[in-house]
């Protein structure tokens, strides 16, 4: 079968109205995250697959698209957002000599960039998507932490929604519970992935299996069921602290929930204690963000301050990365309409006699910004059509008054 | 609205006696009938009937809330759901088998035939053997005996089939049974209506699981 007509599965065009949608959501994105001061960067398309070897990711690597260029290396396109920015942070922080020489304290960086990731297509997988996100370098607070999560809210509020749900938790608590046991990295592992499957019976079976009981059980046992409303489930998750460094990520989060009053996003904040931080770089805070009608989180985050150490530098970090073809697809499920009103402001409808007259009206109005088609004369009745919806203008070329020069333009 | 997954056939009887049984009724669903739809008295849930290798699907991709699935369509897709509870039922064992008079010859790979690719292959992996797996899609028994397979990897509950087909059970993987899975993002959003729900399976279970006893 002949494909030079398909996209391939998993890509698809965007057209009509959908690109123009898409892009002006996008600017809504950005233009949220620079009244917040981060500053728009963007990254290689291509990046060594070392990278992405030497650094333990959640990225599937049978999912990189893998290019061998003519020396022989293997490169992959931009299978993640944050990996290539803290590379980036790392390369142009001075290095360190004793003393703290930084020009800037903070470094706030924004993208808005495509992803690519080979998914699993027989599941309606896709090539890759697109990722808005944020990355704020330098501040180990908990207002930091706050800054992004009122960001990621209202970065989908700007957008139009409101049935948003942040789930806060960190994968502290769960690392405090197993610092209380000896077990080997195979065990850990096997816990982590029963916890965040909220795999309750099995859990409750490897834990007998293992000989693992008392306090340490109960606490594990309970975690799947940390979840829900923030201060009930913190209110829970206190009686099974069992050190420090439990007591001490429990004081963070509502740290962050506090500085999260002030930004009067609480509402959207809830607890979920049994998330587990897969990758080794996240430290503490993670997040995730919902929204009502997707079946997929939309936006997830946390803090990652050990991901510069593996480029050599001593730097903390937050962030969250936000996909928008999902924000997208949602906006499009509850028939939400950014509608690209304005994107034609005049119609000059025109006969061959007349072009002069219509190129020349057409520069005025460009010059004054607006935007501007000319049109033969026997398509007026569909011009006059579109024009509507875009609550432009329909001009004639041949008529006599505003191609007059006194004539003062200024749509509505 | 909580949308239900269930696997067509008796997985799916069994679990809507067991939503009767807490009180849920379908008064729409019979046996008979082609619909695939069915609402509760209330309004308030529907179950939907698929194929077992498809209720996962449903669930991961958030069409529907809650699904009931076998372990082994689990072990084998890994889909990204919650895996809640264990339901006690569809008991069986996941196992590698053979011709009675098997004998490991050689050490060249061997063949697998199993609906199971997956698990076979992970299941090989642990225990340090090369293997090749051919994929197909019922009638598993038939492969050693004609030749198209060394071993088979299937699940079994009492072992008839095999013995009927001159196999016998060379390993046991693992454990099988009825499985509730939740989407992750409905278990938040909709959260009040689907912890009751799980609550009421599990003290039926629980109950259940004490009249045996």
């Amino acid at each position: 079968m002949a494909l030079f007509n398909f996209t391939p599965e998993g890509a698809n065009d965007l057209n009509g109205l959908d690109c123009e949608n898409k892009e002006s959501m996008q600017l809504i994105v950005k233009d949220t995250f620079k009244k917040y001061g981060y500053q728009q960067i963007s990254t290689s398309v291509f990046e060594y697959y070392d990278l992405f070897l030497d650094i333990e990711t959640s990225i599937d690597k049978d999912q990189m698209y893998k290019i061998i260029d003519s020396n022989g290396k293997i490169l992959v396109l931009r299978p993640d957002a944050t990996i290539p920015i803290a590379r980036m942070a790392a390369q142009l922080e001075p290095e360190a000599d004793g003393q703290d020489d930084r020009t800037e304290p903070y470094k706030k960086y924004m993208y808005v960039t495509q992803i690519f990731r080979n998914e699993d297509l027989k599941v309606g997988g896709k090539r890759g998507f697109t990722q808005a996100g944020v990355e704020y370098l330098g501040n180990a607070n908990p207002e930091a932490d706050a800054e992004v999560i009122a960001l990621a809210i209202n970065t989908l509020l700007a957008i139009g929604f409101w049935d948003i749900r942040v789930d806060l938790g960190s994968g502290d608590f769960l690392n405090g519970i197993l610092s209380e046991m000896n077990l080997n990295e195979d065990q850990e592992s096997a816990i982590a992935s029963l916890l965040e499957n909220k795999n309750f019976a099995e859990l409750e079976k490897f834990l007998d299996a293992n000989q693992i009981g008392g306090n340490q059980k109960e606490a594990l046992l309970a975690l799947p069921f940390l979840y829900g409303d923030f201060t009930n489930t913190i209110q829970e998750a206190k009686k099974i602290v069992l050190n420090e460094k439990m007591q001490k990520c429990l004081d963070n989060l509502c740290e962050i929930y506090r500085l999260l009053e002030y930004y009067g996003l609480t509402k959207f904040v809830f607890a979920d204690m049994g998330f587990v931080s897969h990758l080794k770089y996240y430290s503490g805070v993670i997040f995730k963000v919902y929204l009502g009608n997707t079946g997929s989180a939309v936006a997830s985050g946390g803090r990652y301050d050990s991901l510069l150490q593996e480029f050599g530098k001593q730097i903390s970090a937050t962030g969250f990365g936000m996909n928008i073809d999902t924000v997208y697809e949602a906006a499009c499920k509850v028939n939400y309409n950014y509608l690209v009103k304005n994107y034609l402001d005049y119609a000059i409808v025109c006969s061959q006699q007349d072009i002069d007259r219509a190129i020349n009206l057409a520069k005025k109005l460009r010059d004054l910004n607006y935007s501007v088609i000319l049109c033969a004369d026997r398509y007026v009745d569909v011009l006059a059509r579109k024009i509507i919806d875009s609550e432009g203008v329909l001009l004639k070329s041949n008529d006599e008054e505003i191609n007059n020069d006194q004539y003062r333009f200024g749509k509505r | 609205m909580i949308n239900i997954a269930l696997a067509k056939g008796r997985l799916a009887e069994d679990m809507i006696a067991q939503f009767e049984e807490i009180g849920i009724l379908f008064p729409t669903y019979s046996k008979k009938s082609r619909k695939l739809i069915f609402k509760d008295q209330t309004n308030t849930k529907s179950i939907v009937l698929v194929k077992p290798t498809d209720v996962a699907v449903y669930v991961e991709k958030g069409a529907c809330d809650i699904g009931v699935v076998g372990k082994d369509s689990l072990m084998e897709n890994q889909p990204d759901v919650y895996e809640i509870l264990d339901l006690g039922y569809g008991k069986c064992r996941f196992v590698v088998a053979g011709p009675n008079d098997y004998q490991k010859t050689s050490n060249q790979k061997l063949k697998v035939a199993t609906k199971y690719p997956n698990v076979a292959k992970t299941y090989f992996q642990s225990i340090g053997q090369p293997v090749e797996t051919i994929k197909i899609n019922g009638s598993v028994e038939l492969a050693p005996l004609m030749g198209l397979s060394d071993l088979i990897v299937d699940i079994t509950e009492t072992g008839a089939t095999l013995k009927e087909n001159g196999l016998s059970v060379i390993a046991e993987i693992a454990d099988v049974s009825a499985r509730l899975i939740v989407n992750k993002v409905s278990l938040k959003t909709k959260q009040d209506d689907i912890t009751d729900l799980i609550g009421k399976l599990k003290t039926r279970g629980n109950e259940h699981a004490d009249d045996q006893n």
